[in-house]
C-alpha cells in the first residue's frame, strides 16, 4: 500500500504500537490505574511482539530454523535477574538500575550468541536446529543446578519488580526501539545480504558475501532484542503470583521452552513485510 | 569391576530404549523430510494404552493392543496433522509438530489426570551374572532391541517395500515416477515408527513403573539428539547413536561429581560431535548445487 511516496507497510507498526503506547501511557501518567489483568496482558503483548519480531529475523529473513532462542531468554533473564537483584538494594528500584540490569542481561545474551553462534553455523538447517536446542537443554540444566545463593538453583530466582504501573509503557517502549532495529536492519545493505543468504547460500557466496559472518550477525542481534522481553516477562509474572508486596519472581527455566514454540507461531502468522 | 558391569548393562538397556525412540525419528526424517517433534509423546501415549489395557490381566494383549493403538494413533497424527502439509516450509511442518506434542501432552493429562499413573507390567526379578546383579527386564529390553534393529535393516533391505522406502528417501519425486505410493510409503513409516515408540514406552515402564504426561518429553529429545548423533536417517546411525547416549547417561549418574548436569553433559557431546562430523557419524553428506 502506497500512499504518495510513503510504503505504509512500513510504518503502519509504528503508528499503531506508538498510539496505543501513547493512549495507554498518558492515562497512567495522569493517574490512571490499569487493573492488573489488562497490566499483565499489556506486558504480555509487548513481550510476544518482541520476540516475534527478533524471531521471525532468524527465522524468516535468514531462514535457519533456531530452536535455542529459549536457552539465550534463559541466560539473559538469570543476568539481567541477577543483576538486578544486587543493584536494587544499593541504588533503589529505580529507571536506572532497570536499564543497567537489561543492558547486563543483553550482553549476557550476546556474548552467549557468539559462543554458540560461531561453532553451530558450520551447520545447516535440521542440523544447526538440534544444535541449538540442545544449547538450550544444557542452559536450563546449568541453571537448575546452581546453588540458592546464586542463581537459586530448581526453586527460580527470586528479582526485584519494577514499578508494575508504568512496566507496561517501557515494554512498548521497547517494542518500538525494536520494530525500529529490525526493520532499518532489514532494509540496509546487511539486510538484503541475509535474504541473498536465505535465497541461495551458494549464489550469495559467489557473489561474495561473507555468509558465516552474517550469520552470526543475525544470531547475535536478537539476542540482544530478546533479552528485553525476557526482563519484562521475569518482572510481568510476579502478577501471576499474586504476592502484592514480596516483590520476588521466580524465573522458572523449564517454561522457556513453551515460550519459544507459541512466539515461533505467532511470528509465522504476522510475518513483517 | 562390578560396578563397572553393571553401569556398562544398565547404560546398554537404556541405549536400546533409546535406539529405538531414534528409529522412529530417523526413519521418518529420513522419508518425509521432517522432525517428528511429537514422537516422544506417542511413548507417553503407549504407556498410557498399557496401563489402560492391563486391565485385561494380560501382559502380552496389553502389549499387543498398545502397540496397535499406537500405530493408529501415528497413521491418524500423520494423516490429519502433515499431509496437508506436504510441501510447505520446514518451519511450518515443525510448529505443527511441535503443537501435535502439545496436543497429545494436554489430551493425556486431561483424560488420565496429572498425577502419574503405577503400571506393573510384569515383575522380570533380577539375576547374578559373574557376580553382579542385573535385572532381567535390562536384559530383555536390550534383547528385543537387538532383535527389532536386525529384523528392520533386513526389512529395509531385502523386502520390495523396505527398498521403496530407499527410494522414497533418496528422491521422492524419482520413486513415484517409478510407480511408488509415496503417501502409502510415508504411512507405512509412521506406522512402524509409532509401534517402536509403544515399545519403548513398554521398556520405560520396565525400568519404573509409572507413567505421567510428560514422561515422553525428555527421552523424546535426547533420543532424537541420539539420532542426529548417528546421522539422522541412518538406521544403524540410530542404534550407534542411542547405545552411546545411554552409556553415558548411565556412566554420568554413578560419577556423583557431574550426575546433576548429565542432560548437559548429554547435550554437549552431540554439539562436539556435529562440530568434527557435520552430519553425525554415519550420515550421508550431500553436495548441494546453485
Amino acid at each position: 500500500m502506497r500512499i504518495g511516496k510513503l510504503k505504509v507497510n512500513h510504518y503502519i507498526n509504528y503508528v499503531v504500537i506508538g498510539l496505543f503506547t501513547v493512549v495507554m501511557a498518558s492515562i497512567t501518567l495522569t493517574g490512571g490505574r490499569f487493573n492488573n489483568s489488562l497490566l499483565f496482558l499489556m506486558e504480555k503483548m509487548a513481550i510476544s511482539i518482541i520476540l516475534a519480531v527478533s524471531l521471525s529475523l532468524v527465522v524468516g529473513f535468514l531462514g535457519e530454523l533456531s530452536l535455542g532462542h529459549a536457552g539465550f531468554m534463559c541466560v539473559g533473564a538469570y543476568l539481567g535477574g541477577k543483576v538486578a537483584s544486587l543493584l536494587v538494594p544499593v541504588m533503589g528500584n529505580g529507571l536506572l538500575a532497570f536499564v543497567i540490569s537489561l543492558l547486563a542481561g543483553c550482553a549476557a545474551a550476546a556474548v552467549c550468541g557468539v559462543i554458540i553462534g560461531i561453532p553451530a553455523l558450520r551447520l545447516r538447517g535440521d542440523y544447526l536446529a538440534i544444535v541449538t536446542l540442545a544449547f538450550g537443554e544444557i542452559v536450563k540444566s546449568l541453571f537448575q543446578n546452581t546453588s540458592e545463593e546464586t542463581f537459586g538453583g530448581t526453586l527460580g530466582l527470586s528479582t526485584p519488580r519494577y514499578n508494575k504501573y508504568y512496566l507496561f509503557i517501557i515494554a512498548f517502549i521497547l517494542v518500538l526501539i525494536t520494530l525500529a532495529v529490525v526493520q532499518n536492519f532489514i532494509r540496509s545493505k546487511h539486510g538484503r545480504a541475509m535474504t541473498a543468504i536465505r535465497d541461495n547460500e551458494i549464489a550469495a557466496r559467489a557473489t561474495g558475501i561473507n555468509v558465516t559472518k552474517y550469520k552470526l550477525i543475525t544470531f547475535i542481534i536478537p539476542r540482544l532484542l530478546r533479552e528485553w522481553r525476557v526482563y519484562c516477562t521475569a518482572t510481568a509474572t510476579t502478577q501471576c503470583k499474586a504476592l502484592s508486596f514480596t516483590i520476588t519472581i521466580p524465573l522458572r527455566s523449564w517454561s522457556w521452552w513453551y515460550w519459544a514454540a507459541w512466539a515461533a507461531s505467532t511470528a509465522l502468522l504476522l510475518p513483517l513485510h | 569391576m562390578e560396578a563397572i558391569l553393571s553401569t556398562l548393562i544398565n547404560g546398554l538397556s537404556l541405549g536400546g530404549i533409546y535406539a529405538m525412540i531414534a528409529l522412529g525419528y530417523t526413519m521418518v526424517y529420513g522419508i518425509a523430510k521432517m522432525l517428528n517433534f511429537a514422537h516422544g509423546d506417542i511413548i507417553m501415549i503407549g504407556g498410557y494404552l498399557i496401563y489402560v489395557f492391563m486391565a485385561t490381566n494380560n501382559p502380552l494383549l496389553a502389549i499387543l493392543l498398545a502397540c496397535v493403538g499406537c500405530m493408529i494413533l501415528g497413521v491418524a497424527i500423520e494423516k490429519i496433522a502433515y499431509k496437508p502439509l506436504r510441501g510447505a516450509s520446514p518451519l511450518a511442518v515443525l510448529i505443527t509438530a511441535i503443537g501435535v506434542s502439545y496436543l497429545l501432552q494436554s489430551l493425556a493429562q486431561i483424560i488420565f489426570g496429572s498425577a502419574s499413573k503405577m503400571v506393573m507390567v510384569y515383575e522380570f526379578g533380577a539375576v547374578k551374572l559373574l557376580g553382579v546383579t542385573i535385572q532381567v527386564s535390562s536384559l530383555v529390553t536390550l534383547a528385543v532391541t537387538v532383535v527389532v534393529m536386525t529384523a528392520l535393516t533386513m526389512f529395509v533391505k531385502y523386502t520390495r517395500l523396505g527398498r521403496a522406502m530407499i527410494a522414497v528417501s533418496e528422491d521422492k519425486s524419482a520413486a513415484q515416477l517409478m510407480g511408488i505410493n509415496v503417501n502409502r510409503i510415508i504411512t507405512i513409516t509412521f506406522a512402524i515408527g509409532s509401534v517402536l515408540a509403544a515399545l519403548a514406552g513398554l521398556f520405560y515402564l520396565l525400568k519404573a513403573p509409572s507413567v505421567s504426561n510428560t514422561m515422553g518429553a525428555m527421552p523424546g529429545i535426547k533420543a532424537f539428539t541420539a539420532a542426529v548423533i548417528g546421522g539422522i536417517g541412518s538406521i544403524p546411525g540410530a542404534m550407534l547413536g542411542g547405545i552411546l547416549l545411554g552409556v553415558v547417561e548411565s556412566i554420568s549418574y554413578k560419577i556423583t561429581v557431574i550426575a546433576p548436569y548429565t542432560d548437559a553433559i548429554e547435550f554437549s557431546i552431540l554439539i562436539l560431535i556435529l562440530l568434527v562430523r557435520p552430519t553425525g557419524f554415519l550420515g550421508k553428506k550431500r553436495r548441494e548445487k546453485v
